[in-house]
């Protein structure tokens, strides 16, 4: 007769294999892309300048810088977590791994969320990284501008990170009813997109925004600079609270894996 | 029978993965239309070999050849007239069980009418003709290996590589396979390799057999002369006596 | 081998993602009449400077290379190619082909050729939905314009397909494969546009191959052969060059 591990039993287990060497990669990547931003958006001819800051009500060029940064934490953050979390049940369960993993003494709950916890918990650390970069650069370049602080800049990178974490995490719940991994990456590419689509609009049909202030300063991507000041410290709340939401989350998936057929 | 009249030669064949001696000087010959058994434990070089004899693994010292074809250097050749049933193995799951084999006669230029028929009559042989349109998602165990059988065939094969074939089926399913392979050798001539640990599946199908143990060739021929030879009444005991002998 | 690829073809159409992907590109082609029904005047202006060009027309071409089809071309290629061979390893199908008359060479260039010739039936019906659907909708919409500057990134969409599918194999890994894949095409979609922002750095830009496929912009008002060929050559070229190897890597590939 055997033991039965508990949740933190099975997390440190997963701990131990989750993928290490991507996130590290991409993380290096972001702080690549902040440092490319910052040595090249100011050779832009003053119009391409003048058109964002325009278009995303941006006071000055830390602002335009800041909002590329941004870009540059959320993109990599989102997709480095992506790649891994296929792998907690859309991959495994291709691969025939998943039953058999399954079939040990570990409740499934546990099991997808002591799986999906290490990867999500180095979607942030990646998010982290390439914000600290951001306000780092920041910093340094204190010409470009004082529209937005250091602090505001990693305060909003912090939040797009958590945001990153809570969807990959609810993705997981989409993954346990989908049984082709490229349909997933698909879902979660058209999620991505999702929360972009805002902002797009704010570039091209601000008009659409006329009489919705809610909506304007909660789903444009700037408006996280607008509110620097607030993202300062709603940032790393929105960070530390992501955590255990994205691990209910992920026993969500595991308890609807569960009551499923999906093996 | 002379050597370039064997369907299949192997000659000293050896094979090493780093460290890792899988084959070692391993050599037998396999008539035309025989159902050839190899046997061993688990990890004894019987996939290896036959990886090698279809070209999907390099040797690193001997040579073998197929209906003539050597294995290395016309590779392509060997597999025109092979059949292959690997012991792993899964189906695409989106596809069904008839574009899979349509699919499959496709990597051989079958023409597409010739295709449609082959897969017909594989279909209907191996009684998949209600499941034929079903995608391969949700075949089961049995299912799955009677269409991995019948994509072996779609090219109407010469030789034909089994591995570990009947692991995973049910008595019923593994009686129909046998009985389907004995059918093809005496009917169709076509020459089967059989690799089985499973040794009254060797003993029901095959006339001669080689024994391998640690990479290592410790017996061929006949069965029956193998048994005379070494006092054993048994398949079992055959293979336990061939073992013990080698180890000592 | 065109039976093979044809077979493979209509296996891959008929597959979920694929209705997934027509999809989410029937959504963008009925979602831009309204994204576009008034650009504000500071977006007018610059894209009339960057491109010399005032018409709503290239308003809307900018729209739609940049924010539709560039995004597209970023992220379906990779969903499309991220099988080709690694799938077939990983779930044991390849135990199975690789046996086949076929080397895995040759099998990844008709799974990549495969996977392109679906980039291009999707993106191909995209275009023509929009052509039929964006007059009367869309200020200024030219169809034949706008046909023959999308034939052009066409081949940037083919290419993508055939990059992401030589990228993953050499990753050698699906889900790290499919990341690194997304990220380099990112950079080239964000990067696709910046010679028209910066003139400086037009020439340079040109080695990025979704530059290439955006090159009917310089001069919407007369789309010609001379325009569209030389880019659609270098395209056709980049591909070939990329599935050459991609099927050189692949040969690393265990079955």
């Amino acid at each position: 007769m055997t033991d039965t591990l508990g949740f933190s039993g099975h997390l440190r287990r997963e701990w131990r294999f989750a993928p290490r060497r991507g996130p590290i990669v991409m993380m290096l990547v972001g702080v690549g892309c902040v440092a490319f931003n910052h040595l090249v958006l100011p050779l832009f001819p003053e119009r391409a300048i003048a058109f964002m800051r325009a278009g995303f009500r941006l006071e000055d060029m830390a602002g335009v810088l800041a909002l590329n940064d941004l870009m540059g934490v959320y993109f990599p953050t989102f997709f480095v977590g992506l790649a891994s979390s296929l792998g907690v049940v859309l991959l495994a369960r291709e691969e025939h791994r998943l039953e058999l993993l399954l079939a040990k003494p570990v409740r499934t709950a546990d099991f997808v969320a002591a799986r999906a916890l290490p990867v999500l918990a180095w979607t942030a650390a990646v998010g982290v990284g390439i914000s600290a970069a951001m306000a780092v650069a920041l910093a340094l370049q204190g010409e470009v501008g004082r529209s937005v602080s250091p602090v505001g800049a990693l305060g909003g990178g912090l939040f797009l990170t958590a945001l990153a974490v809570v969807l990959l995490a609810a993705l997981q719940i989409a993954f346990v009813r989908i049984r082709d991994p490229f349909t997933g990456l698909l879902v979660a590419c058209g999620v991505w997109l999702g929360t972009s689509v805002p902002t797009a609009v704010l570039l091209y049909r601000p008009d659409a925004f006329a009489g919705h202030p809610v909506a304007l300063h909660n789903l444009v991507m700037p408006s996280l600079l607008w509110h620097e000041a607030t993202l300062g410290w709603l940032g790393p709340l929105c960070l530390l609270a992501s955590l255990p939401l994205a691990v209910a989350l992920a026993r969500t998936a595991g308890a609807w894996l569960e009551r499923s057929d999906a093996l | 029978m002379s050597a370039s009249a064997m369907a299949i030669t192997v000659e000293g064949l050896g094979k090493r993965f780093g460290a890792v001696q899988a084959v070692d000087d391993v050599s037998f010959a396999v008539e035309p239309g025989e159902i050839f058994g190899f046997m061993g434990h688990n990890g004894a070089g019987k996939t290896t070999t036959l990886r090698i004899l279809l070209g999907l693994t390099q040797p690193t010292r001997g040579r073998a050849t197929v209906l003539g074809h050597d294995v290395v250097r016309a590779t392509l050749d060997v597999r025109r007239v092979s059949g292959y049933l690997p012991a792993s193995y899964a189906l695409p799951p989106d596809m069904t069980a008839r574009e899979f084999l349509l699919y499959v006669a496709a990597m051989f230029a079958i023409p597409p009418a010739q295709a449609r028929a082959r897969s017909e009559a594989l279909l209907r042989r191996f009684g998949l003709e209600g499941a034929a349109d079903r995608k391969l998602r949700g075949f089961s165990t049995g299912m799955t290996q009677k269409v991995g059988l019948a994509q072996a065939l779609i090219n109407e094969p010469r030789v034909l590589f089994l591995d570990e074939p009947t692991s995973g089926l049910d008595p019923l399913g593994r009686h129909e396979l046998l009985e389907h392979l004995r059918a093809l050798s005496q009917q169709q001539g076509v020459t089967v390799v059989f690799s089985s640990h499973i040794l009254s599946d060797v003993e029901t199908l095959c006339r001669r057999v080689a024994a391998l143990h640690h990479a290592r060739l410790i017996a061929c021929g006949e069965i029956a002369a193998l048994k005379r030879e070494h006092g054993a009444a048994t398949m079992d005991e055959l293979y336990l006596e061939l073992v013990r002998r080698q180890a000592s | 081998m065109t039976r093979l690829l044809w077979l493979d073809y209509l296996a891959s159409l008929r597959e979920r993602k694929t209705y997934v992907a027509a999809a989410m590109l029937a959504y963008a082609v009925l979602a831009i009449p309204l994204l576009l029904a008034d650009p504000p005047p500071h977006v007018r202006e610059a894209i009339a400077a960057w491109f010399d060009d005032g018409d709503p027309f290239a308003v809307f071409m900018f729209v739609w290379i940049d924010l539709v089809m560039n995004k597209v071309v970023a992220f379906i290629p990779v969903i499309l190619a991220s099988g080709v061979v690694l799938r077939e390893r990983d779930t044991g199908v390849l135990a199975l082909l690789a046996a086949k008359p076929l080397t895995l060479p040759r099998y990844f260039v008709v799974r990549t050729i495969s996977a392109c010739a679906v980039m291009l039936t999707l993106y191909a019906a995209t275009q023509l939905l929009a052509a039929a659907w964006y007059p009367g909708r869309v200020a200024g919409f030219r169809p034949g314009a706008f046909l023959a500057a999308m034939s052009l990134h066409a081949f940037a969409a083919v290419f993508a397909t055939a990059f992401a599918a030589t990228v993953i194999v050499a990753v050698g890994r699906r889900g790290a494969g499919t990341l690194v894949a997304l990220m380099l095409l990112g950079v080239m979609v964000g990067l696709a546009l910046v010679g028209f922002y910066q003139p400086e750095w037009y020439a340079r830009t040109l080695a990025n191959p979704l530059t290439l496929g955006a090159l009917a912009m310089r001069d919407l008002e007369h789309v010609r052969a001379s325009l569209l060929l030389p880019p659609m050559l270098a395209l056709t070229g980049l591909t070939a060059v990329t599935i050459a190897v991609g099927a050189w890597v692949v040969r690393k590939v265990e079955a």
